[in-house]
């Protein structure tokens, strides 16, 4: 005997199916039961999980315990896998060739962004995704040095997102070398354990050129050629 | 049935996916895993016309595919198949089922044709996974959506629970789009923004706003998105519900590789309901890039009304307002131009990539018909002007290697920039900005930073010099009354000394924390003023304080929330500044 827990998909015409796609054929007399081999009240219905031990003889169920929470497993799917019923030979999927295989493991994502040295010494750097509604503030940086900002995220290996960075705003977000939008960054965090982006940021959407120090106190404009913010005066 | 064609292996496919709708007893959304649930009676019907029926539906929204599982008929291809689950991965244009006639069997079909299945044909592991949502908040539920895969869920009717209460809407509009433009925002800054998504589309998203700032209190406010891949065009109205309002045109193009174009324009007006306005002001602004070979040209352009109505006539003491004095009429209506161009970065020695510099030209205008400037008992409408300027920057040198390897090497930074900007009115203004730093990551968790600033601007007048900046002026502190008598020293000619260290500690990715103290030596000596601004922490004096001790916790509370706090010790600068009247908390996704 061996058992196999998962979660059903449906139980219909004396087969049992699991989330892996496989269907397993139902003994006759097969018992339904919980866990502890009480009788239970729920039903061999879609999302139920259930623990099915199987006849190694024919590969039949002969045991479903059903549970509303996952069960621990006795058996690995490689195991019960054999016992699947199918029309059809299992053919082999080109599809599932030549992929890295992302397996979801957490990984240790650092980003480092080197600023424009006009990039005021007091404003925070953030980095907007796609995944957080594009929000210009969803991932504050720490600052490093007067030129560079990091931050280390936790994702899972396989998590593909867009992003672009910005000082809290859409009107302060990154410009490229040659003044103009750039393109959202695309990230894939790969399945080493620790993977390091570097960046440059070259301009930002809010630089005054004709400012040498963008954001630190006034500057000389038309309406007020005097650079400096003085105080009242008599 | 025909045997299939053979089948490449598939790649993620970014073209675009008809809209599918969602039919259900019951349908949930779990914003916080983006994750769309639906049991009981599930329809789904494709864009194509497919359409699958059964008893649970399970969409991970960012992964882009769906399960529906459980006594599943698929009607397809002017057939009908009895099933047990049926899965759609649009990214790769895949969708695979389960049959069930006397015995199951495994198909794949490959771009919706559903004639030609691939019988047996191995499918990935998860294909019919089933997301366990037990432990997760329900944010919006429905008995429709239509979704638009990579891009929009609309909920019909929906219930949304906001944590307090549950409440039903007639519409809820989900945008989650890959396209940042739909994220450009035309409202003016608030306290609290709670935005609702009323309707929307691949191109368009229509959003209420409930608000509160300290000036209005509880407001609603309106913003309109027309957005696509190169433009936007974001228009807003805040507050709808008082007087005070100001309407907000923020526009963007990218005209082509090498160009783009962003417009703004904001009119404020003192209004009634929307009866005719009492009084209005406006601004616009225009800004054009172009992208050159190794440089770039920008063009600025501002224009401002500071009245929008006709001249009202002469009032008490000859003074000109609408209404009452609250409301004065100005006649000026300014305007200004520049001409920026700018170099990208280059090598100071071609094969050392550490030192780099650029360089700035530019030319500009101002012009005001009321009078820009007086000099002397002249007055001037129009000034221009133009610059030059270059920075240098020798970013990352490694100071001191780490033996070890294990990059503790200690960096030092550097950059200088220097300007020079003549007017027509006679006078010419220079600044001169250094800084270098010096930082040191002494392991995973502490690092550490050291900078020093000078800051140097000159105001040069040359004869008029003692006319523009006298020496008999004395200044005051507007808050204490203090004579600074220092400033009688002062006569165009400003220096700034800033010396900063920072610990920086992060015992992990959810938890950080900074310490930064800031020490400024400064000629002209700063003056105490008022307090600042909501949400800006340093205090409204005339130059730095001395001291500035900076606290900043952050931490993060579930996979997308973190909380920020952030305040600032100002050592009883003026016997009143001690803690920032504005400690920051700000809730990060």
């Amino acid at each position: 005997m061996i058992r196999y827990s998962g979660q059903l998909l449906d139980y219909r015409k004396g087969f049992a199916f699991f989330t892996t796609g496989d269907g397993f054929r139902v003994a006759s007399n097969a018992k339904i039961d919980d866990p502890n081999g009480q009788t239970t009240p729920l039903q061999p219905v879609t999302r139920v999980y259930a623990r099915a031990a199987f006849d190694t003889g024919n590969g039949a169920i002969v045991e479903l315990a059903l549970s509303k929470s996952p069960l621990p497993n006795e058996a690995k799917y490689e195991e019960i896998k054999k016992f699947a019923v199918a029309l059809s030979p299992q053919t082999a999927n080109s599809d599932l060739s030549n992929r890295e295989g992302l397996n979801g493991k957490p990984v240790l994502v650092v980003f480092t962004v080197q600023v424009p040295p006009k990039t005021p010494f007091n404003d925070s750097v953030y980095l907007a995704t796609d995944v957080s509604g594009w929000s210009a503030t969803a991932i504050r940086m720490d600052r490093v040095d007067a030129l560079h900002y990091r931050v280390a995220q936790d994702y899972g290996s396989g998590t593909k997102f867009l992003f672009r960075y910005t000082r809290g705003s859409w009107r302060s977000a990154e410009r490229g070398q040659d003044g103009l939008e750039v393109a959202p960054r695309p990230f894939t965090v790969g399945n080493a354990d620790v993977q390091r982006i570097d960046n440059v940021v070259y301009h930002w959407g809010d630089e005054d050129q004709s400012a040498p120090d963008l954001g630190n106190g006034p500057v000389p404009t038309p309406f007020q050629p005097l650079p400096f913010n003085t105080p009242p005066h008599k | 049935m025909p045997a299939a064609p053979a089948v490449g292996a598939a790649a993620p496919t970014p073209s675009p996916v008809g809209a599918f709708s969602l039919s259900a007893d019951k349908i949930d959304f779990y914003s916080a895993r983006y994750i769309l649930t639906a049991s009981g009676d599930v329809a789904v019907k494709l864009a194509d016309g497919t359409r699958i029926t059964g008893q649970t539906f399970a969409m991970d929204v960012r992964l882009n595919r769906f399960v529906v599982a459980g006594n599943v008929k698929l009607e397809a291809a002017g057939q009908s198949y009895d099933g047990v689950a049926f899965a759609d991965f649009f990214d790769f244009d895949r969708q695979y089922f389960v049959p069930l006639s006397e015995e199951p069997d495994r198909w794949t079909y490959a771009h919706g044709d559903y004639a030609h299945p691939y019988r047996g044909r191995e499918m990935p592991g998860d294909t019919f996974f089933l997301p366990d949502v037990s432990h997760d908040r329900v944010f919006a539920s429905s008995r429709k959506v239509v979704v638009q895969p990579r891009e929009s869920i609309k909920f019909v009717t929906p219930t949304l629970n906001f944590g307090l209460a549950k409440l039903p809407w007639p519409s809820y509009f989900l945008n989650f789009t890959a396209n940042p433009n739909f994220a450009q925002n035309s409202l003016p800054g608030a306290f609290v923004d709670g935005p609702y998504d009323a309707f929307g589309g691949g191109h368009s998203l229509a959003t209420a706003h409930l608000r509160y700032d300290n000036a209005d209190k509880v407001f609603l406010a309106y913003e309109q998105h027309q957005v696509s891949d190169r433009h936007y065009l974001v228009t807003s109205i805040s507050p709808l519900t008082r007087p005070f309002k100001q309407y907000n045109f923020d526009a963007f193009d990218r005209l082509s590789p090498k160009t783009q174009i962003q417009a703004s324009f904001q009119e404020s007006a003192f209004q009634q309901g929307f009866k005719s306005p009492l009084s209005a002001t406006a601004f616009s602004n225009l800004r054009f890039t172009a992208g050159l070979p190794h440089s770039y040209l920008q063009l600025t352009a501002d224009q401002y009304w500071l009245s929008l109505l006709a001249q009202p006539p002469p009032r008490i003491n000859g003074l000109y307002y609408y209404g009452d004095p609250t409301h004065p009429w100005y006649p000026n209506h300014p305007s200004d131009a520049n001409l920026i161009w700018t170099s990208f970065a280059n090598r100071v020695f071609s094969r050392d990539p550490h030192l780099v510099f650029s360089t700035r030209v530019g030319i500009g205008f101002a012009h005001e018909g009321y009078g820009l400037f007086s000099l002397d008992g002249a007055s001037t409408t129009t000034v221009s002007n133009h610059l030059v300027g270059f920075t240098l920057a020798a970013p990352s040198i490694a100071l001191i290697r780490d033996a070890a390897g294990l990059h503790r090497d200690v960096f030092l930074n550097l950059t200088f920039d220097k300007q020079r900007q003549w007017f027509s009115i006679p006078h010419h203004t220079d600044s001169t900005v250094a800084a270098a730093s010096l930082s040191h990551a002494f392991d995973r968790h502490f690092s550490t930073l050291l900078a020093y600033t000078i800051s140097n601007t000159g105001d040069f007048w040359g004869n008029n010099q003692p006319v523009i900046y006298p020496s008999i002026t004395t200044y005051q502190s507007p808050v204490t009354g203090q004579i600074y008598p220092s400033w009688a020293a002062f006569d165009g000619f400003q220096t700034q000394r800033s010396l900063l260290g920072q610990l920086l500690y992060t015992p992990s990715t959810a938890f950080t924390t900074s310490v930064a103290l800031r020490y400024n030596h400064d000629f002209p000596e700063p003056i105490p003023g008022l307090a600042p601004q909501p949400n800006v922490l340093a205090w409204q004096n005339y130059g730095l304080t001395p001291y500035q001790l900076t606290v900043d916790v952050r931490f993060r509370l579930t996979p997308i929330l973190s909380v920020d706090f952030t305040d600032a010790y100002f050592f009883n600068f003026g016997g009143y500044q001690k803690w920032s009247p504005n400690y920051g908390i700000g809730v990060l996704r």
